[in-house]
């Protein structure tokens, strides 16, 4: 039996396939066949369109939320951070009281998942949403490399 | 975009847009202003009572009215869940936004047990030299502001404001390495979270739905489990820890081990 000499990292059922592949004479493909290429795989995966429309649909709601309690409540929020502060620089005493509206917790949070969505969307080379399924065992859903 | 992501966008949109529901809700039953509680408070007074929900439910337009307790259920459970949502938004930030490190984390913890024992192992070393060279660095800063001036030690014949500056300094450099050293457990704790997915979603009973859950969702089932364990009334405390150590096991476990294989020995 012949010694493989091909990647170490390769199981054994993957390293046949391996050896058909390296008797291939090299081929220095066309000038412009890469581009080619890249242009057809960006055409068939547009660029994370859906997390777009999950961003937009988780922020705006909230960004206007937020927009109105200020609006309507600001002075409240601005008592009740200069009451906090005061209370730091004095030393807070158990017999100060907090409430916040939970639905104002709610909103923050959302923008907070709507600009980690926007985020990722911005930052996938290619198809963020889109890109090859998540997989718990062995393929990496941020750009669908080998894990092990 | 393939069926699934269509339909995870489906879903997403679907929870914005019930979401935007009930913060329009919100918004409607909102109490004019001076009557009910504020939105936002911190004082030495009491709160103000909420307006009661049959009373809410009276005023608020009639296809809305059914709606208004399970609007009022959800922005308690929201307010109460803040803590929830901030690890999870920093556990996802980690996902996204670090992801490199995520991932050589990730790989670096899978294994059997002795990669779980070894990134245990170098996790509660990590924590043990942090507390210690912490508590180290306090008592230096100290006893180099506090008491009578004596030869030989660090505040020497130095004026107040200059060892006020020192302890400022010491304390700023203190803040800083333990938001680094956060910053560092964080990106371990979205690592470890995914594996804990893996591993609940890798059991027999769960492996054909787990091949099917996307990553992020499996890392924010890990979290979860976590978050609830360390709300724990008891052992609390105690899994927090662990997961701390082994967050920062395996963040440098996946810096250092595959190094420390190719590096010269030192003796």
């Amino acid at each position: 039996m012949d010694q493989y000499r091909g990647a170490p990292d390769l199981d054994m059922d993957e390293r046949s396939l391996d050896r058909v592949l390296a008797a291939a004479t090299p081929v220095a493909p066309p000038i412009g066949f890469r581009d080619e290429v890249m242009r057809r795989v960006r055409a068939e995966r547009p660029r994370a369109f859906g997390e777009w429309i999950v961003a937009a649909a988780l922020a705006l709601p909230s960004l206007a939320y937020l927009a109105w309690q200020l609006s309507a409540n600001g002075s409240d929020f601005v008592d009740g951070l200069s009451n906090a502060f005061a209370a730091a620089a004095q030393g807070a005493g158990a017999e100060e009281f907090f409430f916040v509206d939970g639905l104002v917790v709610l909103a923050v949070a959302l923008i907070g998942v709507a600009s980690i969505v926007a985020a990722h969307a911005a930052l996938s080379p290619v198809g963020g949403a889109g890109a090859e399924p998540a997989r718990r065992t062995g393929t990496n859903w941020f750009n669908g490399a080998k894990l092990r | 975009m393939n069926q699934r992501d269509a339909l995870l966008v489906l879903f997403g949109v679907v929870i914005a847009v019930g979401i935007a529901g009930l913060l329009a809700i919100g918004t409607v039953t909102a109490p004019p202003r001076g009557e009910g509680r504020p939105s936002f408070y911190f004082g030495q007074g009491r709160v103000p009572q909420s307006r009661p929900i049959e009373f809410i439910q009276r005023q608020a337009p009639e296809p809305i009215r059914p709606i208004v307790p399970f609007q009022r259920g959800v922005s308690d459970s929201a307010r109460d869940a803040a803590g929830y949502l901030l690890v999870l938004l920093g556990v996802s930030a980690a996902l996204v936004l670090g992801r490199e490190p995520v991932l050589a984390s990730y790989h670096a913890t899978l294994g059997g047990w002795r990669t779980q024992a070894r990134v245990f192992g170098t996790g509660l070393a990590v924590v043990l030299l942090i507390a210690s060279s912490t508590f180290l660095l306090t008592v230096l800063l100290l006893s180099a502001v506090s008491g009578p001036p004596q030869p030989g030690r660090p505040g020497f014949d130095s004026p107040f404001a200059l060892q006020s500056l020192f302890l400022q300094a010491g304390l700023l450099t203190v803040v800083v390495a333990v938001a680094f050293a956060g910053i560092v457990a964080l990106i371990g704790v979205a690592a470890a979270s995914w594996r804990l997915g893996d591993a609940i979603l890798g059991t027999r009973f769960l492996s054909r739905l787990g091949s099917r859950v996307p990553a992020p969702l499996v890392a924010v089932i890990g979290v979860t489990l976590i978050y609830l364990l360390a709300a724990a009334p008891a052992v609390g405390p105690f899994i927090a820890l662990l997961t701390v150590a082994y967050a920062l096991g395996a963040v440098v476990t996946a810096r250092l081990g595959h190094a420390s294989e190719h590096a010269p020995a030192l003796s």
